[in-house]
């Protein structure tokens, strides 16, 4: 086997940074990898050497999967390590790396390439005695047939359009007697909406959980399982909190699993870590097999926390043909894991991603917490890539236990930049489903069937935030013009001074607000009502403090200039609020005002939907904008016609770029 | 430094006596402030309100930087005069910090009168501008009035200190390099126009702003033409005709918020204060002032304890405390500003008087302030005091006063009698800044003394025959009538005598609020000997 000490991390983001250091535990050397993006990234710092492999956009650099080869050698790195996402499954560049002499970290090129190829990876999980979702996939169409293999599937049903996806031409069948006209119903659907009318059926899965079952098997024939992880909280197929083990789980149906990802892994000889993943249906009590992926996962510190197994150095080590030296019967299940993935997305705006640097970071320090970031302060967060910027990781005795430390771990998360998800991963930590761990994956949609929204902002925090904003603009610095407040002659005759400070709202409107006092002691009106009546306020180190009748207050507040942000509140809404009402107008340089389209985040046009001189009508989609794997349709706010379009498909545009210019439409 | 160890004692039946004659003192004055705070008729300010016009001291606030303070100055100015009515002279002075730099702020009251001004309120206006001028202040003038007030034109017009003078003041401020700024928010006719028109920027508010030498019907009796006030004066022909405004804004809150803008790109020297360290309290409360003062004039007290409750930690350095005891001289911090402050404990002999003239001798060299605490009933009488030169020696503190460099803060505490409202640095001799408790007393002698002299002066008249008891009765009502009318602290103050009536326990926020100007204010080099007295 070959060996090798310097190691090329092809990926970035905090998964190279655990990568980098797994390297050092093992006394190997990193090379980082770095797009034009990331030359400032938090990996770069922390390896050994760093290698520019091309621009920002993803599949130039770290797609690239020659640039990276290229990089290897010339840093003399023996083994590449893919992580997750990018090239890790992708078994051409494991064998361009074999090719090119050096040692690809993952199974064999041909075990990502039977596992990569869904129905290839069935029959082999078939074959292995392992439990797919039961279903009929055949070429047969007839009715007679769908019936003879709905009758095997058994009730609930759905039966879905072959070239379909995304719900279109999908029907449940509750009842046999239904599924003729159902069959009818369904091809005509498929027909229209795909062009053909072919079927499938599958077994509905009435509760289903997502549970897998992390493997780890050497190039000696050894394999092990590590147990199961649940991953049922997500959203849009993306996990948000993972934990080890599975809650509420069967221990027969849990050992079944475990038997079957074990008996997998044999059959196809895998080596490396990898993960057996399972639909598990929680009214029936089955596990069938979903897929199975040849790399580490993102989650995989839950494992790592309750096992004590290093799976990122065991990766290496096994790359370098080392033997597992533990036994399955060695391996206990101690505690429990939980994990929660930190995003620079807006969960209450569709998960838009937010991107902008990051001011200041500030991580939980506690005890069984560990923090997997690959931001810092500094760190801009571009529209390139995954808006995955860190994961916290409680371990504790139980699962009550791990879950409390997870919650104060993300309260403690604090981050002045972008918008993260951090408030939102809290409320589904505190869903009765999840502390019952009763929750399937369904939960979020089933909880917020509109999506997810954060309690409003009521006029007292408005007031907090007016009162912040006062105190870090109250004049600063030496003398009583400083010192005073807003210092009247008459404020012992009853005429107190008054500061005006001009609030922002999202929908534009303007809050008028004054705020009399000094000295710790101010009252805060909001459009001429009291809203708030605090003492011993002051600002401290971005906190708040502030007591009232109800005792004393702390909250978290960001400031950028007249921006003004509580990071506590579930909202973490944001205003502007200034103390002229001249800066506090609608900001005319936004998204469609004025007659001018701009790009509210930086991205990538994919789609230009208009032309040069065409007439449109106000909400009528302009532009499609793709800024962190998200599409982002543009519309125009008015009616009008189109004058420029000064971007083409394609083009990489900055926050605030021009992307289209409208002038009123003539009237007739 | 040390610290001053107070002997009064709060709980003393002489400290209750002093403090309840002082709170019913302060009552009248907070009563009678609000009142004149609050402007106009309710009425008025309501119809003010409708035409989308926000009050003086609402657009002070708006104006002036969020938690900073305003310094407002003579509110009761015309208290009590033209029937009660003309609430703070109709216009509202003061200093403000404005996006940084503190400003002299002139603001015309228009729920009062129309805005128009009266003798005080020219009075006013050009002491605010005084102030502007020494203080090196830019000057912001929210221009809301319709020029002098007729009836009263000889005592407002004509003269040297009379409106003309205001126009003056502005264009050699302007000269001087210190910027002047009008926001017009109202009618500006005749006098008022030039306001604006002499300002080096100006501001209209669309649809109230007006300026014009002559309103539309002054245009139709002297030129026959028939004009409305927005066509002939408007914003919009201002800014986009004539040219008389450089900009137009849609409200006044815009109108401040631009002045606000305009006053930041002004690049004009840093004004904030170089301190050291922490700025410590006085360590006795300045609430117990009016308990420390005497309600009893004939009653001495000791101006230390006067002291001890406005600098910081209470900590006074005394020269020659045992000289010329009845001057009390010492320099201390307010606010962390040195300053030199001379307090009367008694009449000034000829050795205080050479202590104070030494004293401020000292001040000069080392450039501190001087703050004059005023309670004098004058320098001392009788043949022992003459043969002792009590004229020259008064004379030489005199002299020091007038000619001393340093800034100068007077606070009429108590009584400010004859010679030693001058030695005392009394209004005539300009101090930076003049402020009066509600127990001062401005004469050129206590009523006693007065009644006694003009007694003897009817009874040495050779040209009538002897008075009668009736007729010395009747003269000695006379003059304590006079004198009780004309020693009230609200005649002084209606009359601009003074820059404005303060509480006790507001004085050292007053003073700290002035040093901070008066500690700032680009000084040339000049030396002075000091002269052993």
């Amino acid at each position: 086997m070959t060996a090798f000490d310097k190691v090329l991390i092809a990926n970035r983001g905090e998964i190279a940074v655990r990568l980098i250091r797994a390297c050092r535990d093992l006394d190997l050397l990193s090379v980082a990898v770095y797009s034009d993006a990331d030359a400032d990234a938090l990996h770069v710092e922390r390896a050994d050497e760093a290698v520019r492999i091309g621009p920002a956009e993803a599949r130039a650099s770290y797609l690239d999967g020659q640039a990276l080869i290229r990089a290897a050698q010339r840093t003399g790195a023996g083994a590449i390590h893919p992580g997750y996402g990018f090239l890790s499954e992708n078994a051409d560049f494991a064998r361009a790396c074999g090719q090119a002499g050096l040692v690809f970290v993952g199974p064999s090129a041909e075990l990502i390439a039977s596992m990569g190829a869904k129905s290839r990876a069935k029959q082999l999980a078939s074959a292995a005695g392992v439990a797919c979702v039961p279903g009929y996939h055949g070429e047969d169409q007839s009715d007679e047939r769908f019936r003879t293999e709905a009758q095997g599937i058994g009730t609930p049903l759905l039966i879905k359009a072959s070239a379909g996806g995304g719900g279109r031409g999908m029907r449940r069948v509750d009842d046999l007697a239904e599924l003729p006209g159902a069959l009818k119903l369904a091809r005509e659907e498929a027909r229209a909406a795909f062009g053909d009318a072919s079927l499938l059926l599958e077994r509905f899965i009435e509760a289903p959980r997502h549970i897998e079952v992390q493997i780890l098997g050497d190039r000696h024939g050894q394999v092990r399982h590590l147990f199961e992880r649940d991953c049922s909280v997500q959203r849009h197929y993306q996990k948000l909190i993972e934990e080890a083990p599975a809650p509420d789980l069967d221990p027969a149906l849990r050992q079944r699993m475990l038997d079957a990802a074990l008996r997998l892994a044999q059959a196809i000889g895998y080596d490396n870590a990898g993960t057996v993943e399972f639909v598990v249906d929680a009214r029936r009590g089955e596990a069938y097999f979903l897929e199975m992926n040849t790399r580490l996962q993102v989650e995989h510190p839950v494992t790592e926390m309750i096992t004590g197994i290093d799976l990122a150095a065991w990766q290496l080590r096994i790359a370098a043909g080392e033997r597992i030296d533990f036994a399955q019967e060695d391996l206990r299940c101690t505690g429990w894991a939980m994990e929660a993935r930190i995003a620079a997305e807006d969960p209450a705006a569709g998960y838009q991603p937010q991107t902008g640097r990051i001011l200041a970071c500030q991580e939980p320090v506690l005890t069984g917490v560990r923090v997997d970031s690959g931001v810092r302060a500094g760190s801009e967060i571009s529209p390139y890539y995954d808006s995955m910027l860190a994961k916290l990781i409680a371990h504790a005795p139980d699962r009550a236990a791990a879950r409390r430390r997870l919650g104060r771990a993300l309260a403690d998360f604090q981050v002045d930049g972008p918008k993260l998800n951090t408030r939102f991963l809290q409320e589904i930590l505190r869903l009765p489903a999840f502390v019952e761990g009763r929750h399937l994956t369904s939960l979020l949609d089933e909880t917020w069937p509109q999506g997810w929204q954060p309690a409003a902002p009521t006029a007292r925090d408005r007031a907090c935030a007016v009162l912040a904003r006062h105190l870090a603009g109250c004049p600063s610095g030496p003398g009583p013009w400083a010192s005073l407040g807003a210092w009247r002659i008459g404020q012992d005759s009853g005429q107190v001074g008054r500061s005006w400070w001009y609030l922002q709202q999202p929908d534009g409107a303007v809050l008028v607000a004054q705020v009399s006092g000094c000295q710790g002691r101010f009252a805060v009106w909001l459009d001429g009502v009291l809203a708030l009546e605090a003492s011993e306020a002051r600002l401290e180190e971005g906190q708040l403090h502030y007591a009232d009748g109800l005792g004393r207050h702390r909250l978290a507040v960001q400031r950028r200039d007249d921006v003004l942000c509580l990071s506590d509140h579930p909202a973490q809404p944001c205003w502007r609020i200034s103390a002229s009402p001249r800066a506090a107008e609608p900001d005319q340089s936004g998204a469609g005002g004025g007659g001018r389209l701009l790009a509210p985040t930086p991205g990538q046009v994919v789609e230009i939907l208009v032309h040069e001189g065409d007439e449109v009508r106000a909400g009528q989609p302009l532009l499609v904008l793709e800024a962190m794997k998200m599409l982002q349709q543009l519309c125009a706010s008015e009616d009008g016609v189109v004058t420029a379009v000064p971007v083409s498909v394609g083009s990489a545009v900055n926050s605030g770029d021009l992307l289209l210019a409208l002038s009123e439409r003539e009237t007739p | 430094m040390s610290a001053f160890a107070s002997r009064i004692d709060s709980g003393s039946s002489a400290f209750q006596a002093n403090a309840s004659h002082y709170s019913a003192l302060l009552e009248q004055l907070r009563e009678r402030r609000s009142l004149a705070m609050q402007g106009g008729h309710e009425k008025l300010r309501a119809r003010h309100h409708e035409r989308g016009k926000i009050l003086a001291r609402e657009r002070i606030d708006r104006l002036v930087d969020p938690g900073a303070p305003f310094l407002e100055l003579s509110t009761l100015a015309a208290y009590g005069q033209y029937g009660g009515e003309v609430h703070s002279a109709g216009v509202v002075t003061g200093i403000g910090m404005v996006s940084g730099t503190p400003c002299v702020i002139i603001a015309n009251d228009a729920t009062v009168k129309g805005g128009s001004y009266y003798h005080e309120t020219v009075k006013k206006h050009l002491r605010a501008q005084e102030i502007a001028g020494q203080q090196r202040l830019p000057c912001l003038y929210l221009v809301d009035c319709g020029g002098g007030y007729l009836p009263e034109q000889d005592r407002v017009f004509p003269d040297r200190d009379h409106f003309g003078n205001g126009f003056w003041r502005q264009c050699r401020m302007s000269a001087a390099g210190l910027p002047q700024i009008s926001a017009v928010f109202g009618g500006c006719t005749a006098g008022g126009a030039y306001i604006p028109a002499l300002s080096d920027q100006v501001i209209m508010v669309e649809g109230n702003a007006r300026i014009h030498l002559g309103g539309p019907s002054i245009v139709k009796i002297a030129v026959n033409e028939t004009v409305d006030g927005e066509s002939l004066g408007g914003a919009a022909m201002h800014t986009r005709e004539s040219g008389v405004s450089d900009h137009r804004v849609g409200s006044e809150e815009d109108a401040l918020a631009l002045l606000r803008e305009l006053v930041a790109e002004l690049n004009l020297p840093d004004r904030r204060p170089v301190l050291e360290g922490p700025v410590p309290p006085p360590l006795y409360d300045p609430a117990e002032l009016g308990g420390v003062v005497s309600h009893d004039r004939r009653l001495p007290y000791d101006c230390r304890e006067v002291m001890a409750r406005l600098v910081d930690g209470s900590a006074l350095s005394e020269f020659k405390p045992e000289w010329g005891e009845s001057l009390v001289c010492a320099t201390a911090r307010i606010h962390g500003m040195p300053v030199g402050i001379l307090g009367n404990n008694g009449a000034l002999f000829s050795s205080s008087a050479l202590k104070g003239a030494h004293f401020i001798a000292l001040c000069e060299q080392r450039r501190i302030p001087l703050l004059f605490l005023q309670n004098i009933s004058g320098y001392m009488v009788g043949s022992e005091a003459e043969r002792g030169g009590i004229s020259k020696h008064s004379a030489k503190m005199v002299y020091a006063v007038a000619n001393a460099q340093v800034p100068k803060l007077t606070v009429v505490i108590g009584g400010s009698y004859g010679a030693g409202n001058y030695g005392m640095c009394g209004r005539g001799f300009r101090p930076d800044f003049l402020f009066a408790w509600p127990t001062a007393e401005i004469a050129t002698m206590s009523p006693d003394i007065a009644t006694n002299v003009m007694l003897e002066l009817r009874r040495s008249n050779l040209k009538l025959p002897p008075p009668t008891p009736e007729e010395l009765a009747q003269i000695e009502e006379a003059v304590r009538a006079q004198y009780a009318e004309q020693t009230d602290p609200y005649y002084a103050t209606s009359r601009l005598w003074d820059d404005g009536l303060i509480e006790p326990a507001q004085t050292r926020d007053v003073l700290g609020l002035c040093l901070a100007l008066i500690a700032t204010v680009p000084q040339h080099d000049r030396h002075t000997p000091v002269y052993r007295m």
